[in-house]
């Protein structure tokens, strides 16, 4: 009983994670055709270059580094979606037991099978490294 | 004009990367992942790859190891631009023969100042 209430709450989680990456895609999307208007008006060649119009480029340029969230953020809910989603089958496959001659649950393809790519929790420029 | 290839599944990174190159005067030619990369190296006049590494198909050190793999692309400047910070994944990275590591979220001048640096 505990271990149906248990998946059915991590089903909603995952549920939710998922809306939330519809959230961010969504909120992406639009940032970017935004952010794409503002810079073909700033770099008009039409428009005369002033210092306002040069700190207005450099600012938007700056903000690249963070218009980069989407992409990490998507990475860490899928990873922590497999997780759960590992989780909810092999609660399942231990509240139900093997009948005999059944196969178990493939719970492990289910969780990921290395540790979470995205390991930063800023949005502060990565390290550069050159072989 | 000195044309990059920029890898990437996801289209925001595309994006940004396009944006900052094609900004410092750079041809932008954009793949999806790895596999398209191949595909599109073969058929575009490439000076410089610069990928992601965690993708769907062909990741980007596996596409470091089949493009070093090709006499056409052995000394061609390739940078891998990733989340992954390990040096486990550097090293294999180094081992694979790109030329460089970047860690995401990158910054524009920065990313710049490297490719200049690497370029031919």
């Amino acid at each position: 009983m505990v271990a149906a209430e248990l998946q059915d709450s991590l089903l909603v989680v995952m549920h939710d994670l998922h809306r939330l990456e519809g959230l961010l895609n969504h909120a992406t999307d639009n940032l970017l055709e935004r952010f794409g208007e503002a810079n073909a008006v700033l770099t008009d060649a039409a428009v005369a270059d002033s210092p306002e119009l040069v700190a207005a480029r450099a600012a938007l340029r700056s903000a690249v580094t963070e218009l980069q969230f989407q992409d990490m953020a998507s990475q860490l809910i899928w990873h922590t979606t497999k997780v759960l989603q590992g989780c909810a089958f092999r609660l399942a496959s231990e509240a139900m037991g093997n009948e005999d001659g059944e196969e178990a649950a493939p719970f492990a393809e289910m969780a990921p099978d290395r540790p979470n790519p995205v390991t930063q929790s800023e949005m502060d420029a990565g390290s550069v490294d050159l072989f | 004009m000195q044309s990059i290839l920029a890898v990437d599944d996801s289209p925001s990174m595309r994006k940004m990367v396009s944006f900052t190159l094609t900004g410092a005067g750079y041809h932008v030619v954009e793949a999806v992942d790895g596999q398209d990369a191949l595909e599109k190296a073969e058929s575009h006049n490439i000076d410089l790859v610069l990928a992601d590494q965690n993708m769907p198909r062909l990741d980007g050190i596996g596409l470091t190891r089949k493009l070093r793999e090709n006499p056409k692309f052995k000394t061609i400047p390739i940078l891998i631009l990733t989340t992954e910070s390990s040096d486990q994944m550097k090293q294999a990275g180094r081992t694979a023969g790109a030329t460089g590591w970047l860690v995401k979220p990158f910054d524009p001048n920065r990313l710049i100042e490297v490719i200049q640096k690497v370029i031919r």
